[in-house]
């Protein structure tokens, strides 16, 4: 289970309204690399991990990723409320207002719903470490192009934030493949899914 | 920042949850684990500081005949 605590993980306190950099950065929430996809990503693969150490480490980034996806929220909401039709207008979030006002849907910046399939729970340590190791860097490099576009010093230090947390995740992740790697040329085995082939 | 004690009380979770991911991976580390009980021995009165101010961090944290949950800003208000 999860307990709420009424704070964000990083202060988010945005003056500036920009709703055409936040069609941009929600793709952050819902978008093939973003944070939902990545906290249902690790959440869903700490069942089938037959470390107790990795568990641990699957359940407390999964968590971690839920606090970034409300960081992410709070962001595109700040950029967007109080924003008037009018000047929604030639901003790029035309088409998002019509759908959900200022109301939170996650989507792709190119107005993909939130997807499931962007993920993978593969029932092998091996794969699906390496998926979380591949899925940290795409989230960096989407935080990195996302830095290149915004001009608001205040957005940036919070994507600054997030980006920096991908590089820990990434080390941790490697460090959590290096473990399940020592411990499968223990047995002299490799060519197997420890999640599943009990008896080899 | 308005709220200093919020500010305080979000660096000390960051550190420890930097503690927490590095201890899932090096559970025998001497220092981490160090750090990690002094950070939460701190981190009581930071929260302290926070209901103080802002009301109770969860919904768990009901301390008097008032329920205050709902009424304090959530984390998407702007401080203004």
């Amino acid at each position: 289970m999860w307990i709420y605590e009424k704070k964000l993980q990083y202060p988010v306190n945005i003056q500036k309204k920009d709703p055409a950099m936040a069609k941009l950065i929600i793709t952050q929430l819902g978008g093939p690399d973003g944070e939902l996809g990545a906290s249902n990503r690790y959440l869903s693969q700490r069942y089938a991990m037959p470390y107790a150490e990795v568990k641990a480490l699957l359940t407390d980034i999964g968590t971690e990723e839920m606090a970034h996806a409300e960081i992410i929220a709070t962001m595109v909401y700040q950029l967007t409320a109080g924003v008037s039709a009018e000047k929604m207008k030639g901003t790029g979030n035309e088409a998002y207002f019509i759908e959900h006002t200022t109301g939170i849907w996650p989507q792709s910046a190119g107005g993909l719903p939130f997807d499931a399939a962007a993920f993978q729970s593969k029932g092998d340590p091996i794969t699906d470490l390496i998926e979380d190791m591949a899925a940290e860097q795409k989230a960096r490099t989407t935080y990195e192009n996302l830095m290149r576009l915004v001009t608001d010093p205040e957005v940036y230090r919070i994507l600054s934030f997030l980006r920096s947390r991908e590089i820990v995740h990434f080390q941790r992740f490697g460090e959590a493949l290096e473990f399940v790697r020592k411990d499968l040329d223990q047995k002299n085995f490799y060519q197997y899914n420890p999640a599943f082939d009990k008896t080899c | 920042m308005k709220n200093k004690a919020l500010l305080a009380l979000q660096e000390i979770d960051f550190c420890i949850q930097e503690l927490t991911l590095f201890l899932d991976m090096h559970p025998d580390n001497e220092l981490a684990l160090q750090l990690l009980s002094k950070y939460l021995n701190q981190r009581d009165t930071l929260k302290e500081a926070v209901e103080k101010q802002n009301g109770p961090l969860t919904n768990l944290d009901h301390s008097n005949n008032e329920w205050l949950w709902a009424k304090n800003p959530w984390p998407w208000d702007k401080e203004d």
